[in-house]
């Protein structure tokens, strides 16, 4: 398992550095709207796969509370209010047996 | 140049002075501005459920805690936490993880220069505390109408921070007393979390359609039990549909 702490300290400095290094050398470019459409396209496929992949399998028990999650995130877009409802949802789905 | 004449250097002793200048000035982070309460409540309610959804997470995983909470302390970032958290439950593969990382955090590298346009008047100083602090909230209210100033976006950048490592190890206190019948609820909270980090960044036809392809695709690997690593394929068929459409003319 060392080399999870190799990765958790990779993942650290990389981190640090996407932060600072772009800041320190490139102080004056603005207008990257090609670049910044770029970024989201990244950020939505990678969450939308790992949301895939993650579902323990695709049954009404692991689908249908994310309905009301895909509700509360659009509305509220609040992460932690999404996993609340996504929760409470699959807990009532368990408790009544739907 | 060798190491020690760097830190011999007047370049290093100049910015490490100004590091400490501007980050360690208790008076000026004891002050607050009319508008701070309101930012402060934002950080507190996006900050503090995610991060014990994440610390929650992560120990239900079987994540031991000490990784947990030190991701919190050096990565910083949710949405890299989380992949760390969902490539754990299918199986970490590290050169998918490093090179997810890398991809997660692209956006980083304009928030800077954007804050140094912002703030002509902004300081070395100012920027060696702030910008490892920075992330996609702090960096939205930074830049939001009014502008804060350069202390108020540094305090709430220490604000945040500790607000994610504390709501991190508080999900972890959480999990130990957990009964068993919640687990399978849990395990659905990473999903969900995958979807509220996703939804909010999809705001027309060329975003949707990023994520619908990137959706379909993992769905057909996951059906035909493909290796962990092929998520990078889904993940560049997301992009690739979404920048297509975008040359084609799509609308955001």
């Amino acid at each position: 398992m060392n080399y999870i702490i190799i990765l958790v300290a990779a993942l650290g400095v990389l981190s640090l550095l996407q932060r600072l290094l772009p800041w320190i050398i490139y102080k004056s470019h603005k207008g990257e709207t090609f670049l910044t459409n770029l970024f989201d396209y990244v950020a939505i496929s990678a969450f939308g796969a790992l949301m895939i992949e993650n579902i323990q399998s695709f049954s009404p028990e692991s689908l249908v509370p994310l309905i009301p999650a895909v509700i509360v995130a659009y509305w509220t877009r609040n992460a932690g209010a999404t996993v609340l409802v996504a929760m409470l949802a699959s807990l009532v789905l368990r408790m009544f047996g739907l | 140049m060798g190491i020690s004449h760097f830190f011999d250097s007047q370049f290093f002793k100049s910015n490490l002075s100004a590091f400490f200048k501007s980050s360690v000035n208790l008076p000026e982070l004891l002050k607050f501005d009319s508008g701070a309460f309101g930012r402060i409540v934002a950080i507190l309610t996006t900050y503090t459920p995610s991060g014990i959804a994440y610390g929650t997470l992560a120990i239900a995983l079987h994540i031991p805690w000490y990784y947990t909470i030190s991701l919190s302390l050096v990565v910083y970032s949710g949405a890299v936490q989380s992949t760390f958290v969902g490539l754990w439950a299918i199986g970490l593969d590290p050169i998918t993880m490093v090179f997810t990382a890398l991809l997660l955090n692209l956006r980083h590298t304009f928030y800077g220069p954007h804050l140094e346009e912002k703030f002509p008047q902004m300081s070395s100083g100012d920027m060696y505390s702030i910008a490892p602090f920075l992330t996609d909230e702090i960096y939205a209210l930074a830049v939001s109408d009014p502008p804060m100033k350069i202390p108020e976006v540094r305090k709430l950048s220490y604000f945040a921070y500790s607000c994610w490592v504390l709501s991190s190890a508080l999900g972890v206190a959480l999990t130990g007393g957990l009964p068993a019948f919640l687990y399978p609820i849990l395990y659905l909270a990473l999903p969900a979390l995958f979807l509220a980090l996703m939804v909010p960044r999809v705001k027309g036809g060329s975003t949707a359609l990023s994520a619908a392809v990137s959706i379909a695709v993992t769905i057909v690997i996951k059906v035909n039990g493909l290796p962990e690593y092929s998520i990078l394929v889904s993940i560049g068929a997301g992009i690739l549909a979404g920048l297509v459409m975008l040359k084609l003319g799509g609308r955001e």
